[in-house]
């Protein structure tokens, strides 16, 4: 008998019903009941060496089978090893570049080698198992990769039916390569322990971890203890429960969390502490930031931006619901900043950081609480619902507390709006993939970039315009109420978008579906609500067309062109005024255009866009003064603003002040070099 | 019997008493700048002369649609942005003849005439070519030791802190390789200074004739003579107008960069240009100052001893000449700063 198997069956029972005791009394959120089903249920005691940069634990795992079908194996991550050069992660890093580090050197350092071991594993009623893991590779089939386990059961565990684990591990952290690891005596302990996978849609979900892949998991419970350093101040997710000074010159300190999916922990003898209260909807919220010592203007900023953030996201898609949020500064130089997990996400800031890049990624990272952490989408296979709509709705938010076009940069002198980032974000990679590929089947990481952020908030804005504010944020709500706590998928999310759409009237109903063949990656299945916006959804989503309306000429010229032109302040000559307007790219949108006369006159016009180009014709007593396709400026997807209008009189000043600083730049350059002689 | 002029302002009226060698330099700069900078201004207009959505940075100044214009650049032919990159070579290769005239104007008191200034850097030419080549290597070896030293303080100094106090940290290592570079950049002016110097000499060569001296090498010795008895004032007054200069353009930057959201560009035109000729000036007013203290400690002359009946010049050293007095606007050769023997 394992050493687990000597603890008696009621003693166990006591144990693993604990948490769930305890989420009756809502320890962790500011709902009187649970909020999610909860699948899993973790008890983890953990000792960090911190100089090592390692970790020792015990995890009790309680996994309820509630899939309807009989359970014969269980994979878990082991995300960890993924910080090894033999590994998936490492391999794609290296040859088709990573989001965080790039690792294109031919050598790998030992100090980024990272791993996780698991010496024992058993479980009640089903013995030792740990002979029986066997690593796997679903993905690429590289056995060398090692984040994937899959343990084989001796029998089945039957639906309905409970199994608890026993596990003992190892983990080693890496210097940080993404998003956990170690940098200076500052350790992140992200995805640190054995995970089982997600059964959904008929199978188990548990990819590989790959370089621009993140999370999946189910809800659960999660009781952590860490023994650390007494020096050190720790940030994890949940609320802390209990602290406790030892003997040896460390403290014990315990976490709990509920209707969570994850839990991370930041460790860092400099961080000092910035507290705020936010009244939610539900509840009081408690912000709680842990910045370095080195960045004093990090603490309030944080809280700040946080404070705002929550009550924007309450106000527009819906309460957050638990207790805490806390924000974690990581040091610089490593790269762990800008990552969320549940109730806790590190931010990304600097000693002297002038613009709102603190803020940005800040509220980025505090959305997630609620587009992965709450809407708990598969960030393997649809990172577009999380790291998209969050994008999107960072937009939004920001340009609520800091203004539309100065919500990155504001200053007298100059400016910078976020929704331009990330359209311009999106214009660097348009067209290689569509948003809905999986994470890690994109072209490379800048194609995964532009286009799962960039162009998926672009897009939503844009659809935004098509069918209004209002109702995009009462469809951003409905989705978000409607899928909290659950793992929707790419056509739950645009469905609820088309059925606000239809019943605010902002949209139609069609009687057949909408021609998606040759779109790449269309799905085959008929949408539930097939309406007016999949043209638009198809070449935007599924679709990798690019969107390029154009000014492609204005002139104007006497209709009596063959007499002499009429002199005099009362001469009346009737001009014809002809304005081509030209589709380059394969998108087709309806646009609409506004053409301006010397006398003042402004026309609108719409345009279907299905042709390649379309003239249009007026006689005036005034010539065109300029012609413009989206005069609103809320076709965001729009590849190319400057071939949007035209204007009859030239304005010098623009390239002649870029003219300038370049010549400026050129003489400075050129003085400095001249050190030489 | 040397003198000890004020460095700082007999360089500083030597300087303005030959400004057109500092105006000729920025014109230059200025105008080559400008020359390469037409193909991308034309393709900024092509692109966004006639657009409205230039209004946003004609009226402002908006970083995004200034990044959008550098994308739609980049995917262009390229060649607009590249032909900028002309202006520093061709910049350096006019240097290469301004300097030695302004330096001959400077020891002469001749006037800085745009002919004069030429005719002299074409006589100097390859003697500076050579000296910057010389530099080069002692740049190198040195800097580059201490730059990789740097690397070493700036990761040492990473590992175990961060913030404010890091960043002072590391940029002390740079100031400190600020520091010797200027050092070494004042010998070598010096070394230039006295270059120009020795070639207002003639020596008799082996046809009998007499040549100017165009040995650098015997620029090196009496340069590094006068930096080391004035290794103070020297570097002093070097670094100090180094910081002058470069304060300067920061200052004129800055103020530029609060002008950039104006519909007019001649503000910032103004101000960047203002900040780019006080620096110049800086950098001849170091020059004007390693002149004095050249003409305050010149060359001992060489002395021919001509034995009738044995046909062998011997060259010795005498003491040091009384140094050649610069009237302002003296005609050239009255000063006696050319040895014919």
């Amino acid at each position: 008998m394992s050493r687990f198997g000597a603890v008696s069956s009621t003693i166990l029972a006591a144990l693993l019903l604990a948490p769930l005791a305890a989420s009756a009394q809502s320890i962790a959120t500011n709902s009187p009941t649970p909020l999610s089903t909860r699948v899993t249920s973790y008890q983890i005691d953990a000792r960090l060496d911190t100089d090592k940069k390692s970790l020792d634990a015990t995890e009790t795992l309680t996994y309820k089978n509630l899939t309807g079908q009989p359970l014969t194996s269980m994979p878990f991550h082991l995300y960890l090893n993924a910080f090894r050069p033999q590994s998936s992660f490492t391999s794609e890093t290296h040859f088709t570049g990573g989001i965080r580090d790039s690792e294109k050197e031919n050598e790998y350092p030992d100090e980024k080698i990272g791993g996780i071991s698991i010496s024992k594993i058993a479980a009640d009623g089903y013995g030792d198992l740990t002979a029986a893991m066997r690593f796997t590779a679903p993905d690429d089939g590289n056995m060398q990769d090692h984040t994937v386990t899959e343990i084989a059961l001796p029998h089945p565990l039957a639906p309905g039916e409970t199994i608890t684990f026993h596990l003992a591990f190892h983990d080693q952290f890496p210097l940080s390569i993404a998003r956990n690891g170690w940098k200076r005596d500052f350790i992140m302990g992200g995805q640190w322990y054995p995970k089982p996978g997600v059964f959904w849609h008929g199978a188990w979900n548990c990819h590989q971890y790959h370089s621009t892949t993140e999370f999946f998991s189910d809800f659960g419970t999660f009781t952590v203890h860490l023994t650390v350093p007494q020096r050190y101040v720790v940030g994890a997710s949940g609320v802390p429960i209990s602290s406790a000074s030892n003997s040896d010159g460390t403290k014990t300190l315990g976490f709990y969390g509920e209707d969570i999916g994850d839990f991370a922990f930041a460790a860092s003898p400099h961080f000092t502490v910035t507290d705020g209260i936010y009244n939610s909807s539900m509840g009081p919220v408690k912000v709680h930031v842990l910045a370095l010592a080195a960045h004093p203007k990090a603490g309030p900023r944080y809280l700040d931006i946080i404070e705002k953030t929550l009550a924007e996201f309450d106000r527009r898609y819906g309460p957050y619901p638990y207790k805490i949020v806390t924000v974690i500064d990581p040091e610089p130089g490593s790269e762990i900043g800008g990552m969320e997990y549940p109730t806790l996400f590190t931010g990304d800031t600097s000693w002297y950081e002038p613009s709102y890049i603190t803020e940005m990624t800040a509220e980025h990272e505090f959305g997630h609480q609620y587009w992965y952490g709450m809407v708990a989408t598969n960030e393997f296979e649809d990172a577009w619902l999380d790291e998209g709509i969050n994008s999107y709705t960072e937009v939004n938010v920001m340009s609520s507390i800091l203004g539309r076009d100065t919500s990155l940069f504001n200053r007298p002198y100059a400016n910078a709006g976020d929704y331009e980032a990330q359209r311009l974000e999106y214009a660097l990679a348009p067209d290689y993939d569509p948003v809905t590929r999986w994470a890690f089947k994109f072209r490379n990481s800048n194609s995964y970039g532009g286009v799962t952020y960039g162009k998926t908030a672009t897009l939503l804005a844009t659809l935004e315009s098509l069918i209004g504010r209002d109702t995009m944020d009462e469809a951003m709500h409905v989705y978000f109420m409607k899928f909290r706590f659950t793992h929707p998928t790419t056509e739950d999310f645009l469905r609820t978008i088309e059925q606000v759409a239809v019943e605010r009237g902002r949209a139609t109903v069609l009687p057949v579906a909408a021609p998606c063949a040759g779109v790449t990656g269309c799905v085959a299945d008929v949408p539930a609500v097939n309406s007016s916006l999949r043209p638009f959804i198809n070449q935007a989503v599924y679709g990798t067309q690019v969107l390029d309306y154009a000014i492609d000429g204005v002139s104007a010229g006497p209709v009596e062109w063959w007499k002499p032109e009429s002199k005099g302040k009362d001469a009346k000559t009737a001009y014809l005024n002809t304005i081509y307007l030209r589709r380059k790219g394969d998108f087709v949108l309806p646009v609409t255009v506004e053409i301006v006369f010397a006398d003042g006159t402004r026309l609108r016009e719409q345009w279907d866009g299905v042709d390649r180009w379309k003239k249009l014709t007026y006689v005036r007593n005034a010539k065109v003064v300029s012609a413009e396709i989206d005069p609103d400026h809320v076709v965001l997807l729009d590849l190319d603003f400057f071939n949007n209008s035209y204007t009859t009189k030239s304005h010098s000043v623009p390239a002649l002040k870029l003219s300038n600083i370049w010549a400026s730049m050129q003489q400075l350059i050129a003085q400095m070099s001249a050190w030489i002689i | 019997m040397s003198q000890q002029r004020n460095i700082l302002t007999g360089g500083l009226s030597l300087t303005l008493r030959n400004w057109p060698a500092v105006a000729w330099t920025w014109f230059f700069n200025l105008a080559l700048a400008w020359l390469f900078t037409m193909p991308l201004q034309k393709q900024l207009n092509v692109l966004m002369a006639h657009s409205l959505a230039s209004a946003r940075l004609t009226s402002g100044f908006d970083l995004s649609t200034l990044a959008e214009v550098s994308m739609r650049l980049s995917k262009g032919p390229g060649a607009a942005t590249m032909s900028g990159y002309f202006t520093t070579p061709f910049y350096l290769a006019v240097y290469f003849l301004i300097v030695p005239g302004t330096l001959y104007s400077y020891q002469t008191g001749e006037p800085a005439r745009l002919l004069t200034l030429l005719r002299a850097g074409v006589d100097h030419f390859w003697r500076f070519v050579r000296i910057t080549l010389v530099s080069t290597v002692a740049f190198a070896a040195v800097l580059g030791g201490l730059s990789a030293l740097q690397n070493l303080w700036a990761t040492y100094i990473d590992n175990i802190m961060v913030g404010r106090k890091e960043f002072l940290l590391e940029e002390s290592g740079l100031v400190l390789i600020g520091l010797v570079a200027a050092l070494l950049r004042a010998y070598f002016d010096l070394v230039q200074v006295y270059t120009v110097s020795l070639g207002q000499m003639t020596l008799p060569g082996e046809d009998g004739k007499t040549h100017p001296e165009r040995q650098i090498r015997r620029a090196f010795k009496p340069a590094w003579r006068a930096y080391r008895s004035n290794f103070f004032r020297v570097n002093l007054t070097f670094v100090f107008l180094t910081l002058l200069g470069l304060g300067a353009v920061v200052f004129t930057a800055r103020m530029a960069m609060h002008s950039l959201a104006q519909p007019r560009v001649w503000p910032m035109f103004l101000l960047a240009q203002l900040g780019l000729f006080l620096m110049l000036l800086t950098r001849f007013w170091q020059r004007g100052a390693e002149t004095i203290l050249v003409l305050d400690n010149p060359i001992p002359a060489p002395v021919v001893v001509v034995e009738p009946l044995i046909a062998e010049v011997i060259v010795v050293e005498s003491e040091p000449l009384e140094a050649p007095p610069v009237e302002p606007g003296a005609a050239p050769g009255e000063e006696g700063t050319s040895f014919s023997i």
